[in-house]
C-alpha cells in the first residue's frame, strides 16, 4: 500500500505537480505514463519519500532511480547484496532468489561496469527486488532493453504484483505498459490525465503525446506462444 | 588482509631496527625515544591517511578524492604558521601542533557550517575546493610577512611534512585525535556502500548522504588533522592507497576501509624508512623530506592505474 494526498511540488521556482493524489494497493500493477516533463519521475520520488520533507521507508519501499548505476565496478553479488542494506544483514536465500528472479545468477562474480546495458539494468532491479519491500518503485526500469529483455522485466514485474507486491513503474513504452499493468497513471503537464485500466487509459495516453492509437497492431513484437 | 597486517608488522620492527646510529637493535634510550615515536607516528599518520582517502572517495563517488580535497591540510598548516609566528612555538612546543588541530578543526566547521542542513556530494567538493583555496592563499599571505628568511625556511619545511625527531609528546599530541578519526570512520563502510548507487538510491536505502558526508568531514579532519598536527603536509598517501588496494580487495567502498587503514600505516613506514635510509645510501645531507618522498613514489604509481584503468 503506498499513497500521497494532495502532493504539490515546484522545482527552482517552476510548477512540477498540482494536487496529486494517489493511492496504489497490493497486486497492483501500476504504469506511470506520460510526455517528458510530465512530472512522472516527481511523483515515483514523492511516493518514495524522497522529496524534500519526506521520510523513506527503507524496509517497506524499494526504488529504482533512473537510469541507476554504480559508481564502483562492484560485482554483481555485492550489488544486488547491497538491497539487504535496510534490514543489516546479508540474506543470502533473498539476494539468491532476487538474483535467479531477474535472470543473473551465472553473473554473480562479474563486475557490473563489464556487464552490457541489459544485464546492469537487471542487476539493478535485482538489487531492488532483494530488499524484499511490499512496494517496488521503479523509473524507467525497461528503457536500455531490447524488445525481449524488457517483455521479461514486464513478466517479472507483473509476477511480483500477482505476487501481492504493489508495483509502479514510470514506463515510456505505453504499449508495454498497456500489455503488462493492471493500471495506467497519465500525467500530463503535473495533473492526472487518466487513471484506470490500461484499455481505457491508452486513448487518453496517446493524446497528451498528440498521437493516435492505431488499430492494427500487426507489427508488434510478441513473445513466443507459451511464454507469456 | 592477514598479509597486509603482515607487512605493517614487518615494516614496524624494521623501522625500529634502522636509523641514523646505523642497523640493528639500538640501545634504549634511542629506542625509546627517538624510534618508537617516529615508528608508531609513522604507522598512525599513514593509517589515518589511507583510510580517510578510502571514505572520501567512497562518500564523494569519486577516485579522485583525497583528504587535501576539503582543505583539512591546508587549514592544518595555516594554523601551524600563525602558532609559528606569533612565538606561541618558541615559548610552549607543542603549540604548533595545537596550533594545527584547532585550523583543521575549524576549517571543518567552516565547511560543514557553509554547507548548511542540506549536503550533497557536489557541494561538499565544491566547499572543500574553496576552503583550500582559501586555506593556500592565507598560507601564502602569511609566508610573505614571514619576520625573518629563518622563519620562512621553518615554515617551508615543515609544510613538506617529516617525522624527524618527532618525540613520544608527539606521540600524545596526535594519537587521541587520529584514533577518534579513525573510530569515527570506520562503521561507515556501509553507508558508502549504498552512496556508490547515488544519493537518492542510498536515502531509499535508508543511509542519507547528508549525515554520511558530516560524519566523514568530521573524522577526516580528526584524522588528517591529527596527523598534520605533528608530520606536517604528507600528501598522496590517501589519494594512492584505496587505489593500490582496489585491484585486491574489490571495488565496494565498505571493504576497502580496514584495508586502507592498514595500506597507509604501511605506506608511510616504508617511505620514512626509504627517507632514513636514504642518507646512509646516498650522498644526502640530510634526510629526503616525507611529504616529498611520497609524492615522487606515488606520482608515477598512479600513472600506472590510471594506464591500468583505460585498458
Amino acid at each position: 500500500m503506498i499513497e500521497v494526498a494532495g502532493l504539490t511540488v515546484s522545482l527552482g521556482g517552476m510548477p512540477v505537480l498540482h494536487d496529486i493524489s494517489f493511492s496504489a494497493g497490493s497486486g497492483e500493477f501500476v504504469a506511470l505514463c506520460g510526455p517528458n516533463g510530465a512530472g512522472k519521475t516527481t511523483l515515483l520520488r514523492g511516493l518514495a519519500g524522497l522529496l524534500p520533507g519526506g521520510t523513506p521507508r527503507p524496509t517497506e519501499i524499494a526504488y529504482l532511480e533512473q537510469g541507476a548505476r554504480s559508481a564502483w565496478g562492484l560485482t554483481v553479488a555485492e550489488m544486488v547484496a547491497l538491497g539487504r542494506i535496510p534490514w543489516r544483514d546479508a540474506d543470502a536465500q533473498a539476494i539468491a532468489a532476487a538474483m535467479a528472479a531477474c535472470g543473473i545468477a551465472a553473473l554473480a562474480d562479474r563486475r557490473i561496469d563489464e556487464l552490457s546495458g541489459g544485464q546492469a539494468r537487471r542487476a539493478m532491479l535485482a538489487r531492488a527486488l532483494a530488499t524484499g519491500a511490499p512496494t517496488l518503485l521503479l523509473d524507467e526500469p525497461v528503457a536500455d532493453l531490447d524488445p525481449r529483455a524488457a517483455h521479461e522485466v514486464m513478466a517479472l514485474l507483473a509476477a511480483q504484483a500477482r505476487a501481492g507486491r504493489t508495483v509502479v513503474a514510470v514506463l515510456h513504452a505505453v504499449e508495454l505498459a498497456a500489455a503488462y499493468a493492471t493500471r495506467m497513471l497519465v500525467l500530463d503537464a503535473g495533473r492526472v490525465a487518466a487513471d484506470g485500466p490500461p484499455a481505457l487509459a491508452l486513448h487518453q495516453a496517446a493524446a497528451c503525446f498528440g498521437m493516435r492509437l492505431g488499430a492494427d497492431r500487426a507489427m508488434r513484437l510478441l513473445m513466443p506462444e507459451g511464454e507469456r | 588482509m592477514i598479509r597486509l597486517w603482515l607487512l605493517v608488522c614487518v615494516l614496524l620492527l624494521a623501522s625500529l631496527l634502522v636509523g641514523a646510529s646505523g642497523l640493528g637493535v639500538p640501545d634504549g634510550l634511542v629506542l625509546w625515544q627517538i624510534r618508537l615515536p617516529r615508528t608508531l607516528l609513522a604507522a598512525l599518520v599513514g593509517g589515518g591517511l589511507g583510510l580517510s582517502g578510502a571514505v572520501l572517495q567512497g562518500a564523494l563517488r569519486n577516485p579522485l578524492a583525497d583528504p587535501g580535497l576539503l582543505g583539512v591540510g591546508g587549514c592544518a598548516a595555516f594554523g601551524a604558521v600563525l602558532a609559528f609566528y606569533w612565538g606561541a612555538a618558541k615559548l610552549f612546543a607543542p603549540a604548533l601542533p595545537i596550533g594545527a588541530l584547532i585550523g583543521a578543526g575549524l576549517g571543518c566547521g567552516i565547511l560543514l557550517g557553509g554547507l548548511g542542513h542540506r549536503v550533497s556530494g557536489t557541494a561538499f567538493i565544491l566547499g572543500g575546493v574553496a576552503l583550500s583555496a582559501f586555506a593556500s592563499a592565507a598560507l601564502a599571505v602569511a609566508l610573505s610577512l614571514a619576520p625573518n628568511p629563518f622563519a620562512l625556511a621553518e615554515i617551508t619545511f615543515w609544510l613538506m611534512g617529516s617525522l624527524e625527531d618527532r618525540t613520544l609528546l608527539h606521540l600524545a599530541l596526535a594519537a587521541p585525535p587520529v584514533l577518534a578519526g579513525c573510530a569515527l570512520l570506520l562503521p561507515l563502510g556501509r553507508r558508502l556502500d549504498a552512496l556508490s548507487l547515488g544519493e537518492a538510491t542510498a536515502a531509499s536505502l535508508g543511509a542519507p548522504a547528508g549525515p554520511t558526508l558530516r560524519l566523514a568531514a568530521a573524522g577526516v579532519t580528526l584524522a588528517v588533522g591529527g596527523g598534520a598536527a605533528v608530520a606536517g603536509g604528507i600528501g598522496f598517501v590517501g589519494l594512492v592507497v584505496p587505489h593500490l588496494l582496489r585491484p585486491w580487495f574489490g571495488q565496494q567502498p565498505g571493504a576497502l576501509l580496514l584495508p586502507s587503514l592498514a595500506g597507509g600505516a604501511a605506506l608511510l613506514l616504508a617511505a620514512d624508512l626509504l627517507a632514513r635510509l636514504a642518507p646512509l645510501l646516498l650522498p644526502l645531507q640530510a634526510e629526503p623530506r616525507l611529504g616529498v618522498l611520497t609524492a615522487l613514489l606515488g606520482a608515477p604509481y598512479l600513472v600506472r592505474i590510471a594506464r591500468q584503468a583505460a585498458g
